[in-house]
C-alpha cells in the first residue's frame, strides 16, 4: 500500500464529466458550523454510472445536493471544488446555477409518489421543463414531450400526457419523472435512490431504462442508493461513503471481488451474506450505528464498529491510498487479501 | 339474496322517502345561495327592483310605520325622518356594501396570499419580516386605523376598500405562509426546483394551486365580515355620505327614532343581518366540499 498520487487516480480527463475533489460541507448548528462532508472525492467519466452507497445518514444525498447546487439555508460548501465538463460549478452563483440545474444536470428523487405535482398533468410537467430551459416552441413541446415519454418506455404516451400523477403506478410515475430529469438532455442525471420506493420487479425494469439511457444517450449516472444490488446490477464504478467520508472507491467488479475497507466488506456481506456459497441462516449486520453529526470521532469514523481497528485508527484518520487499479482505500488496517472469494460480479440481488 | 328480492313494499317506499329527504336536505343547505343571490340582482338593478326612488323626500308623509299609504303610494316597510321609502333605501343599500366587500376581500386577498406566498417559499430574512409584519398590523385596533385613514384621506367609499385591504391582508397572509411553508418542502416542490424552476415559477404553478382551497374558504368568510365592517364605517359617518343609501348609515340615522320610529333602523339591519350570515353560512359549506377530510 503506497500513499496515493495522482498518476494511479482515474483521471483522463478529456473523459471526464464530473469531477468532486476534496469537498467539504458544513451545517450551521446554532451558531456553530460542523463538518457533514469532509474531503469527499470522486469522479464521473462521461456515460458512466457510478453508484454512491452507504447507510442512512452518511451524507450520500447531500453529496447529490452539494452537486446539483440546491444545499440547505444553513448548509454550505466549506471546502473543495466540484467540476461539471471543465467548468467549476461550486462557485457558482444561484442565478447561473439555476441554469444548470435540469438542462446539464437533471434529477430524480427517491419518492416518485410524491415527487410529481399533484394538481398538474403528467404531459405539462414534463413540458414545463422545456419551458423553463426554453427548449422547442409551443408545437414542438408537445411531440418532444410524446417522444421522452416513449424514450422512458411509458405505454401509451397519448393517453398518459393528458393523465394526473393519481393515475399512474409507481414505476410510471418514476418514468414519468425520469422523462423530467431527460427533457433538457442533461449529460449528467443524478438518481437519488431512484428504486428504493419501487416493487422490486419495477425496480428491475427501472434500473435497465438507466442503463438503457446511457447506453443510447450517453449520459452519466450518478447513482446514490444503500442497495448494494442495485449496484451490482448498473453501476460502473461505486464510491463507498461513511460518515460524510469516501472510504474506498473502486470498479464494481473489483469492489464485489476485492473490498478492502471493513466497511465496505460489512455491508457486501450484509447483502449476500459472508459466505455465498453456504447459504447460512443468518445475515451478517455491522454492529452499531453511524455517528450522528457533530459526534464523528477524531481518528477513523468507522473505528468504533470495525474488527480490525488498530491503535492508529482511534487518534488519525486514514488517508486515501491505492490499492489497486482505479481502487483507493481509505483505512489503516484494510481487510488483507487473498480474502475468500465471495462476490463475483455475476452475483446479483438474491 | 332472495329474500331481498321479496322485501316488503312498504320498506323499499319507506327507504326512497327517506332518500328524497335527504336529497332534499342537501340542495336545502345551499339556501344562503339563494340570498346571496337575490343581494348580487339587487346590487346589480336597484332601481329596477326598488318601487321609489331612495333619496325622493316627502315631508309630509315622514316617519310613517310600515304599510304606510299615501295617495297612491304604498310604502311597504314605512318612512324615515324625511319620508323618504325605507325599502328602497334598503335594496339600494345593497350596493355600497357587496362592491366594498368583494373589492376590498379581492385587494385583501390577492395582495395577502401573495405575499403569504412569498414569505413561506422564500427561505431567510424575507419571510420573517412579511410575517411579524403582519402581525403588527393584526395588532392595530381596527377603527382607529380607520378613523386615521380616512381622517387623512377623506371619507369615500375607495377609501374604504383601502382600510379595509389595509387591515384584513394579513388574515390570508397568515393562511397562504402557513401552508405554503409545508407545501414547498415537499418532493414536487423540490423536484421542480432541482430541474430549474424560477421562484416565481415554483410559486406560481406549484404553490399556489396546493394552497388555493383554505384561501377561497377564508375569503368567502371574509366577505361577511367586510359586510358588517362596511356598514359599521358608514354608521359612525367614515363610509358612504349621505343621503346616498347604505345601511349603515341607515342605522344611523333611524337611532335616534328608534323608540318612536323602530323601522328605520330595524329594516337595513336585519338586511345586513340576514346577507352577512349567508355569505358566512356559505363560506362554511365551501369549506366542507372543499375539505376533502370531511
Amino acid at each position: 500500500m503506497q500513499p496515493l498520487e495522482a498518476s494511479t487516480m482515474f483521471k483522463a480527463t478529456n473523459d471526464l464529466l464530473l469531477d468532486v475533489d476534496e469537498l467539504s460541507v458544513g451545517v450551521n448548528v446554532a451558531g456553530r458550523e460542523i463538518g457533514v462532508l469532509s474531503n469527499v472525492s470522486f469522479n464521473v467519466g462521461k456515460g458512466e454510472i457510478v453508484g454512491v452507497v452507504g447507510e442512512s445518514g452518511c451524507g450520500k444525498s447531500l453529496t447529490a445536493l452539494a452537486i446539483i447546487g440546491l444545499l440547505g439555508d444553513n448548509v454550505r460548501i466549506t471546502g473543495g471544488t466540484i467540476t461539471l465538463d471543465g467548468e467549476r460549478i461550486s462557485s457558482l452563483s444561484s442565478t447561473q446555477m439555476r441554469k444548470i440545474r435540469g438542462s446539464r444536470i437533471g434529477m430524480i428523487f427517491q419518492e416518485p409518489m410524491v415527487a410529481l405535482n399533484p394538481l398538474m398533468r403528467v404531459g405539462r410537467q414534463v413540458k414545463e421543463v422545456l419551458v423553463i430551459h426554453a427548449i422547442g416552441n409551443r408545437k414542438s413541446r408537445k411531440a418532444r414531450v410524446l417522444e421522452l415519454f416513449r424514450q422512458v418506455g411509458l405505454p401509451d404516451p397519448k393517453l398518459r400526457y393528458r393523465q394526473f400523477p393519481h393515475q399512474l403506478s409507481g414505476g410510471m410515475r418514476q418514468r414519468v419523472m425520469i422523462a423530467m430529469a431527460l427533457a433538457a438532455e442533461p449529460k449528467l442525471l443524478i438518481a437519488d435512490e431512484p428504486t428504493t420506493a419501487l416493487d422490486v420487479t419495477v425496480q428491475a425494469q427501472i434500473l435497465d431504462l438507466l442503463e438503457d439511457i446511457r447506453t443510447r444517450l450517453g449520459t452519466s449516472v450518478v447513482l446514490v442508493t444503500h442497495d448494494m444490488g442495485v449496484v451490482s446490477e448498473v453501476a460502473d464504478r461505486v464510491v463507498v461513503m461513511y460518515a460524510g467520508q469516501v472510504v474506498e472507491s473502486a470498479p464494481v467488479a473489483e469492489l464485489f471481488e476485492n473490498a478492502r475497507h471493513p466497511y465496505s466488506v460489512g455491508l457486501l456481506g450484509s447483502v449476500f451474506g459472508s459466505n455465498f456459497e453456504e447459504s447460512s441462516d443468518e445475515l451478517p449486520t455491522i454492529s452499531g450505528r453511524v455517528p450522528s453529526i457533530g459526534e464523528v470521532p477524531s481518528g477513523c469514523p468507522f473505528e468504533p464498529r470495525c474488527e480490525n481497528a488498530i491503535d492508529v485508527c482511534r487518534s488519525d484518520r486514514p488517508p486515501a491510498a491505492s490499492v489497486g487499479t482505479n481502487h483507493i482505500v481509505a483505512c489503516w488496517s484494510p481487510v488483507e487479501l487473498p480474502r475468500m472469494r465471495l462476490f463475483g460480479k455475476g452475483v446479483e440481488s438474491s | 339474496m332472495s329474500q331481498t328480492k321479496v322485501a316488503p313494499d312498504f320498506l323499499a317506499r319507506s327507504t326512497s322517502r327517506k332518500m328524497k329527504a335527504f336529497r332534499l336536505r342537501k340542495v336545502l343547505r345551499w339556501w344562503p345561495l339563494l340570498i346571496i343571490l337575490i343581494a348580487l340582482v339587487a346590487a346589480a338593478f336597484p332601481s329596477v327592483l326598488a318601487p321609489y326612488n331612495p333619496d325622493l323626500t316627502n315631508l309630509a308623509a315622514r316617519l310613517e310605520g310600515p304599510g304606510f299609504r299615501y295617495g297612491a303610494q304604498h310604502f311597504l316597510l314605512g318612512t324615515d325622518s324625511l319620508g323618504r321609502d325605507v325599502l328602497s333605501r334598503v335594496i339600494w343599500g345593497v350596493r355600497p356594501s357587496v362592491v366594498v366587500a368583494v373589492v376590498a376581500v379581492l385587494v385583501a386577498g390577492v395582495s395577502g396570499s401573495t405575499l403569504g406566498i412569498v414569505a413561506g417559499t422564500i427561505e431567510g430574512g424575507v419571510g420573517t419580516i412579511i410575517m411579524r409584519f403582519a402581525d403588527m398590523v393584526l395588532s392595530i385596533p381596527f377603527f382607529l386605523l380607520a378613523i386615521l385613514v380616512v381622517a387623512a384621506l377623506g371619507p369615500s367609499l375607495v377609501n374604504v376598500v383601502v382600510v379595509l385591504a389595509l387591515v384584513r391582508w394579513p388574515i390570508y397572509a397568515r393562511v397562504a405562509y402557513g401552508q405554503s411553508i409545508e407545501v414547498s418542502k415537499r418532493e414536487s416542490v423540490r423536484s421542480a426546483i432541482a430541474l430549474g424552476a424560477r421562484q416565481w415559477r415554483v410559486m406560481r404553478y406549484h404553490i399556489l394551486p396546493e394552497v388555493l382551497a383554505p384561501l377561497i374558504v377564508v375569503a368567502t368568510l371574509e366577505v361577511g365580515s367586510m359586510i358588517v365592517y362596511e356598514a359599521a364605517l358608514s354608521f359612525i359617518g367614515l363610509g358612504t355620505q349621505p343621503p346616498a343609501p347604505s345601511w349603515g348609515s341607515m342605522l344611523s340615522e333611524g337611532e335616534q327614532y328608534v323608540s318612536t320610529a323602530w323601522w328605520i333602523s330595524t329594516f337595513p339591519g336585519l338586511a345586513l343581518f340576514v346577507l352577512a350570515l349567508s355569505v358566512n353560512r356559505l363560506g362554511d359549506l365551501i369549506r366542507d366540499v372543499l375539505d376533502p377530510k370531511s
